[in-house]
């Protein structure tokens, strides 16, 4: 049905405007909030960042320190725009505001927008006030003094704390409207918003770098280098695709954080009253964030003795929070059917974690560092022959001299062979349980390394570490697999002549020892 | 001209879930009513009856997901002409606290491009209401005459107040309909009233519909529902006329209550058609008593089973 007929209504630009204010004058405290904390930011990037002389080869260059406290100022505005966002948008989740917001004669899209621009008002135009034109005024300043010699990268450095605090604040306002859009109660709101913002930053780490990097033995690759901490969201997926320049990250993250807000803006067009007060509006956001919260959960705890663990901790968090989103009366036929979605939730995890498992990481475990960008390498790697029986073990140590290109590609052509049989001859069970400490198990150790570097950017970009000078071949692997093709592995590259048992000469020159037996203490 | 075509409205159960006709709670169902303009129309209803509902549907806070609502041709829903044309003010004032009056001022000022500081400022002399102190500090009462003074100043054609005198002393609730009722009848505009003050839907009102359980009883123009009820009471010497008597008669009985040879019923019907009726049978004393509005709204709704079912123990 044809709700709308007003054929001679136009949206207008004016209209919207008109309405971002009278949004930002009814969240006069917040915006004041803001304003303040990115004040006292735009003045301590001014007065607080230092510029030091750095004498290099008898000439003098300019050093710019940006303010701690200004960035920490700034930080704490960026806090704000999650309340901000979550009060611009309040009238998603309380009938009486929804009854004032959506009996205004505007267009619900015009609201929409008029809203997207209050917090633009509120949060966006200050932060890019404060950051830019705070620390870009010290930075004019040090160029000044210093005619000009400042250390390379320093406008690099002022737009990389512009865009991280971009980045950060539209990745929280999105993910807050997103939330209040989805919810039809402000409690569910806000901590929806908490839950999904954790689920964002830890889901594609916990997954990758625990499960499908494991799975193939990769765990040093470039993911396991990201600091979750100032990840803004969406930095797993980027680092996977190659992108470690961080003013493109931090493009591409509002890039996605602008497109989160339209998403959300498809869902407020569509909502009325009716979904108001009730705890979520949208069963399919409720769905998802409930499964990538137990899959993050499931991720932290698999591969390892504590996969039980993780199992009753989503489980519990998952009951809890059915019981507060339920508000109607509570029933032990409730309960089966949250449990019922519980464990098929597990199944689903478990489905996709033997897939990952089976398949070596999607495929990952057949990876390696394409040779054309070798001119050389050389190996180290070790295994450790348990013998629980007996109280003994023994623990083998490999080392190769160096390598050509060939030969190099050669050795990780067989290591990836031996280690997807030797990964087919253990039990998937024992891998999600972590119960691959025995006689017949062992953790192959590989690493490779080349000492030229490369100067063009080299594909796939995980195995090579940046230096100053290029990127240099960092190759590692570390995989429990069966003993018998960790053996089979070593004898083969032994024959071949690639490798040959570590000695103490190895390690100081005129040393003898090849292999060393070790007591297992219990 | 508010035309309502045959809608209704399904609540979902509480928490997650989306509202299935057959499964959710029905707010309203199949209402059909047309709102001619100039007048001031009552909305009575039991409590959860669904007036609320019907209103915020008329001012396009609710989506009509079956039938109809139409204001002077067009649909309300999203359709910023049409709710232009409307004031919304409903039975909370919790969400105006932020503001101070002259806030409220701008920000309806802000939306409403009939909005009238003329207006508003004449209402505010009149009141004498503080314009620049938040209105967390305003009394309940002085809330309410707030809201009033914003929703006149706006200027629109339709306005729509649901429980909007609850809060109000005597005196006040009396000035304030007396300003809302010269403004609109300057501007020739009409007013929507939901109210369980069956006297004060009485008095201001020109037309009235009560509405129970999200189902239209009946709607009219107060002079012909009061006309189309009565009661009647009927005294036999050789014994009280029986409610199947009544019926076969043709009455339609809402109500029938027997004291001795005393009868006494509630009837639907005109006077005349009722006394007509009632001749037939030969009682010594057969009497026709008008009803009150309160009385139909009561009768009515105790014939559908609400609040026939308390008992008091005195």
């Amino acid at each position: 049905m044809a709700q709308t007929s007003a054929t001679t209504y136009k949206i207008s630009f004016k209209k919207i405007a008109r309405a971002a204010l009278a949004e930002v004058r009814v969240h006069k405290k917040l915006a004041i909030i803001s304003y303040v904390l990115f004040g006292v930011a735009f003045i301590l990037a001014i007065f607080n960042s230092e510029v030091y002389g750095l004498h290099i080869n008898n000439k003098t260059i300019g050093v710019f320190y940006p303010s701690f406290w200004g960035i920490f100022f700034t930080g704490a505005g960026v806090i704000v725009g999650y309340f901000t966002a979550l009060n611009v948008f309040r009238d998603m989740n309380n009938q009486q505001l929804c009854d004032v917001s959506l009996a205004l004669p505007i267009r619900s899209s015009e609201r929409f927008f008029s809203k997207l621009l209050a917090l633009f008002f509120m949060q966006t135009a200050p932060l890019i006030l404060s950051t830019l034109v705070g620390f870009g005024i010290k930075v004019i300043y040090a160029y000044a003094i210093y005619g000009g010699r400042m250390e390379e990268d320093t406008l690099e450095s002022l737009f990389t704390i512009v865009f991280i605090a971009l980045a950060a604040s539209l990745f929280i306002m999105a993910i807050a409207v997103l939330c209040a859009c989805c919810c039809g109660a402000f409690a569910e709101s806000s901590y929806f918003s908490i839950i999904a913002m954790g689920i964002i930053n830890g889901m594609p780490l916990a997954y990758i770098n625990n499960i499908v990097y494991r799975s193939a033995g990769a765990q040093y690759m470039r993911l396991g280098n990201v600091n979750t901490v100032f990840d803004l969201g969406y930095w797993g997926f980027l680092y996977m695709l190659g992108v470690d320049d961080m003013i493109a990250h931090c493009a591409v993250n509002c890039v996605i954080s602008l497109a989160i807000m339209l998403l959300s803006g498809l869902i407020y067009v569509k909502r009325d009253a009716k979904t108001v007060g009730t705890p979520i509006a949208s069963r399919l956001f409720f769905e998802i964030i409930m499964f990538t919260g137990c899959v993050t959960v499931f991720s932290v705890f698999v591969m390892s003795s504590a996969a039980l663990w993780g199992l009753l901790i989503a489980g519990v968090i998952y009951i809890i929070i059915s019981i507060i989103v339920s508000r109607a009366k509570i029933n032990v036929l409730s309960f089966l059917k949250w449990i019922g979605k519980y464990a098929a939730t597990a199944a689903v995890f478990t489905v996709l974690l033997v897939v990952t498992i089976k398949t070596g990481g999607f495929g990952l475990i057949k990876i390696r560092p394409d040779a054309k960008f070798l001119e050389g390498a050389s190996y180290e790697m070790s295994f450790y022959a348990h013998d629980y029986e007996n109280g003994f073990g023994q623990y083998y140590e490999f080392i190769s001299d160096r390598l050509t290109a060939e030969q190099a590609d050669e050795v990780m052509k067989l290591c990836t062979e031996h280690i997807i049989k030797g990964r087919a001859d253990m039990k998937v069970i024992d891998i999600i349980f972590g119960n691959t400490s025995n006689d017949s198990t062992t953790n192959l150790w590989i690493e490779a390394a080349s000492h030229t570097t490369i100067k063009e950017k080299p594909y796939p970009i995980g195995f090579f570490t940046q230096t100053n000078l290029g990127y240099v071949l960092d190759y590692r692997r570390s995989i429990t697999l069966s003993l018998s093709e960790a053996k089979a592995l070593t004898d083969e590259l032994s024959a071949l002549g690639y490798i040959r048992p570590k000695t103490e000469d190895d390690y100081y020159p005129n040393g003898t020892a090849v292999s060393y037996d070790t007591v297992i203490t219990t | 001209m508010i035309e309502i075509n045959n809608v209704s409205m399904v609540f979902a159960k509480k928490g997650l879930g989306k509202a299935d006709i057959n499964d959710g709670f029905k707010a309203l169902d199949n209402i059909t009513l047309t709102i001619p303009d100039g007048c001031i129309y009552g909305f009575l209803g039991s409590n959860g009856a669904g007036k609320s509902t019907l209103l915020r549907m008329l001012c396009g806070v609710y989506r009509t997901e079956q039938g109809s609502v139409k204001i002077d041709g067009e649909e309300v829903f999203d359709n910023p002409i049409a709710k232009s044309k409307i004031f919304f003010v409903n039975d909370e004032t919790v969400q105006y606290t932020k503001f101070t009056l002259d806030g409220l001022a701008k920000f309806y000022a802000s939306y409403y491009d009939s909005f009238s500081f003329e207006i508003y400022e004449r209402l505010l002399n009149q009141l004498q209401l503080p314009r620049n102190k938040r209105m967390s500090e305003f009394s309940k009462g002085m809330k309410r005459q707030a809201v009033v003074i914003i929703g006149l100043s706006c200027n629109t054609r339709y306005l729509l107040l649901d429980e909007a005198f609850d809060g109000l002393d005597p005196a006040m609730r009396r000035f304030i309909k007396q300003i809302i009722i010269n403004e609109l009848i300057d501007r020739q505009a009409t007013m929507i009233v939901s109210s369980h003050n069956i006297v004060e839907i009485n008095e201001l009102c020109d037309r009235a519909m009560l509405i129970h359980q999200g189902q239209m009883i009946f709607a009219d123009e107060i002079d012909n529902i009061k006309s189309g009820f009565g009661k009647i009471q009927l005294a036999r010497s050789s014994g009280a006329v029986t409610p199947d008597e009544l019926k076969n008669a043709g009455l339609d009985v809402m109500q029938y209550s027997v004291m001795g040879s005393v009868a006494q019923a509630v009837v639907r019907g005109s006077e005349e058609e009722i006394t007509a009726k009632i001749n037939a049978f030969n009682c010594e004393i057969s009497e026709f008593i008008p009803l009150t509005l309160e009385e139909i709204f009561i009768y009515e709704l105790e014939a559908r089973g609400y609040g026939s079912n308390i008992s008091y123990n005195i």
